[in-house]
């Protein structure tokens, strides 16, 4: 007798073929597995993704730019067969950059001047560019040993009028000498308060006050190919200029309002008078100015300039020095008077115009064009 | 443990595995470099964030020393800024008489009070700017009355704190010419702080518009004038009175 068993769907031979598939999966599903996580924990580096660089916003620096406004076209030069010619004198507020044209003397383009003048005022810097002229400073309420000791009454007149006939600096000996120079190209300083010529000179705060003070400035003008002119100036209180040793103008403090009175005399009365009719006729800073003589300069000629500034016993104090060259028509100002070029040696900085011009009223004197006094 | 750090190699590994590669800005310590945005340091973590938006943390000690330096330069201290403002009344002596008298003026030193105020170490040299404007009594320009630049530190011994103050006495003048008041005043201030990349780290202004133009501020020097834009301009110029 045989036994029979029935299976139900179970062939024999099958579930061993079965398992080993089951096991071949598995085994390798593990293999896969293990390559993944042993491959990756064997290397402790991870690697990764490379993004795009993300842009970070800069601040956009705006390109600094200096504007000039035109508030008014520089006029042509011309030559005229009467041989006037007509200074072109633009608005000082905003001067144009470009000089005046043929025969007028150069000037303009000062602006790019980049010197290091040092300590820079309007009486002048610590340091000189050449061609410039030398201020020394004297003090005239302090004694030459720097005690205080003002002058009284009169005694102010009489030093000045005593210095007038020699210009002989030695009459200030007896007075406090500042040891600080000062070295000028322009001869500006527009109404202001009489101390700051001390401060300037680098009087102590101790001494540093208005009023009895002189400035004397000396030393070479040219002009490169001739020219015949004569100053104008507007001072307050007193200022004289001589060209090899010839004065050859003289101003004090006038009045706008009351001219010359017996309050305020003029200092150089009865030595030095202006030939001009146009003399004391127009302000120029604080006082009507006064015109000079005509002077030649030969050209390339070495001349001997100097200058002697002096201040009475005033709050404000200011002196204007400007040129009129022979021949020229100037642009008229609002008092129907021309608007003349400022002496200078050289073409003002940037700097140099602050200072003036914070302290200048407009349509009074030009500060960027005219002849220039050097032999280049 | 263990489980966490294998799923997030697994979630780098499979980052990786699904982008390209391309130049590398960081640097590692086996010489591998990426490029990728850093968006902070979390710990002893740097945290970045790839093109596809996840973000991925990777130790500090990971990196070279150079980009090291420059994870930390891109946290910079969060700064409190102090301006300060020594000013002394100066009155001179009379002299001849009252009206020669030098107008009193006022004698003024600048700087300013730098303090970290958020918490970490950062050992990395700043430089300070610090600009002081004035402004003219006649009108309405403004004046460079100071500028200054220095390199500091944060140090812990300091209490993180650095304090600069301009050597450089600025006058200010306050009188009267013709019955128009002349000198200047005092306006506001603009200090800013950068890294050694050149990069902003603080900034504190007494009004916007002076960091708005600060391009045109750099530009200037010491007592030039200059108007709302900080473009150099001239004075105002008085008006005369006399004719």
């Amino acid at each position: 007798m045989r036994n029979s068993r029935k299976s139900f769907g179970v062939v024999k031979g099958a579930s061993s073929g079965f398992m080993i598939s089951l096991l071949i999966h598995a085994a390798a599903f593990l293999l896969a597995g293990m390559l993944v996580v042993f491959t990756v924990q064997h290397k402790e580096e991870k690697k990764f993704v490379p993004p795009k660089p993300v842009e970070r916003p800069k601040m956009k620096l705006k390109k600094p730019k200096v504007k000039v406004k035109k508030t008014a076209k520089p006029k042509a030069t011309t030559r005229i067969v009467t041989k006037v010619m007509r200074a072109s004198m633009p608005d000082i507020q905003l001067p144009e950059m470009s000089g005046m044209g043929d025969g007028m003397g150069g000037g303009g383009g000062g602006f790019e001047l980049d010197m290091d003048f040092g300590n820079l005022t309007a009486l002048g810097s610590t340091r000189s560019i050449g061609n410039d002229l030398e201020g020394t400073y004297w003090d005239l309420k302090f004694t030459r040993g720097g005690v205080f000791s003002p002058m009284e009454g009169e005694e102010w007149r009489e030093i000045f009028h005593k210095f007038f006939r020699t210009w002989n600096t030695s009459i200030f000996s007896k007075y406090y000498r500042s040891p600080q120079k000062l070295y000028t190209t322009f001869l500006v300083m527009p109404p202001t308060i009489s101390a700051l010529a001390p401060v300037a000179f680098g009087m102590s705060d101790d001494m540093a006050s208005g009023g009895h003070w002189v400035v004397y400035y000396k030393g070479k003008i040219y002009h490169k190919e001739g020219i015949t002119f004569r100053f104008w100036l507007g001072v307050d209180d007193s200022l004289a200029i001589r060209i090899n040793k010839k004065v050859v103008v003289a101003g004090s403090f006038i009045s706008p309002e009351d001219g010359e009175s017996e309050r305020a005399p003029k200092m150089y009365r009865s030595l030095w008078e202006s030939e001009s009719m146009d003399s004391e006729k127009y302000v120029i800073g604080s006082s009507l100015a006064t015109v000079g003589d005509w002077v030649t300069l030969e050209p390339g000629v070495e001349y001997d300039m100097e200058v002697v500034i002096s201040e009475n016993a005033s709050s404000g104090a200011s002196f204007i020095v400007a040129v009129e060259e022979q021949g020229v028509e100037y642009p008229e100002n609002s008092q129907g008077g021309p608007i003349l070029p400022i002496f200078r040696t050289s073409e003002l900085s940037r700097d140099q115009l602050d200072i003036i011009y914070k302290n200048l009223c407009e349509d009074e004197v030009c500060c960027t064009n005219g002849p220039i006094f050097r032999d280049f | 443990m263990k489980g966490k750090h294998l799923i997030r190699i697994i979630f780098a590994t499979v980052f990786a595995a699904g982008a390209c590669f391309s130049q590398h800005a960081w640097q590692l310590n086996d010489g591998e470099t990426f490029e990728s945005e850093f968006v902070k340091v979390l710990g002893r973590e740097a945290l970045f964030r790839g093109a596809d938006g996840r973000n991925v943390k990777v130790p500090l000690d990971q990196f070279s020393p150079e980009s090291r330096r420059l994870i930390e330069l891109e946290k910079p201290p969060e700064l409190e800024f102090s301006f300060v403002n020594i000013s002394d009344k100066k009155i001179f002596p009379a002299g001849i008489n009252e009206k020669t008298q030098r107008p009193a003026e006022m004698r003024c030193l600048y700087g300013v009070k730098i303090k970290q105020r958020s918490a970490g170490k950062y050992n990395y040299e700043l430089k300070l700017e610090l600009f002081v404007i004035g402004q003219e009594r006649l009108g309405d320009k403004y004046i460079l009355l100071d500028s200054n630049e220095a390199d500091f530190l944060l140090p812990e011994e300091n209490g993180r704190r650095f304090e600069f103050r301009s050597d450089r006495e600025v006058v200010l003048q306050n009188y009267t010419d013709n019955d128009d008041i002349r000198g200047e005043k005092y306006y506001g201030f603009l200090a800013i702080v950068t890294d050694e990349r050149g990069e902003e780290v603080g900034m504190r202004a007494s009004h916007d518009w002076l960091y708005e133009n600060i391009g045109n501020l750099r530009n200037l020097s010491i007592n030039n004038y200059m108007d709302d834009a900080c473009l150099r301009t001239f004075p105002t110029r008085p008006k005369s009175t006399r004719y």
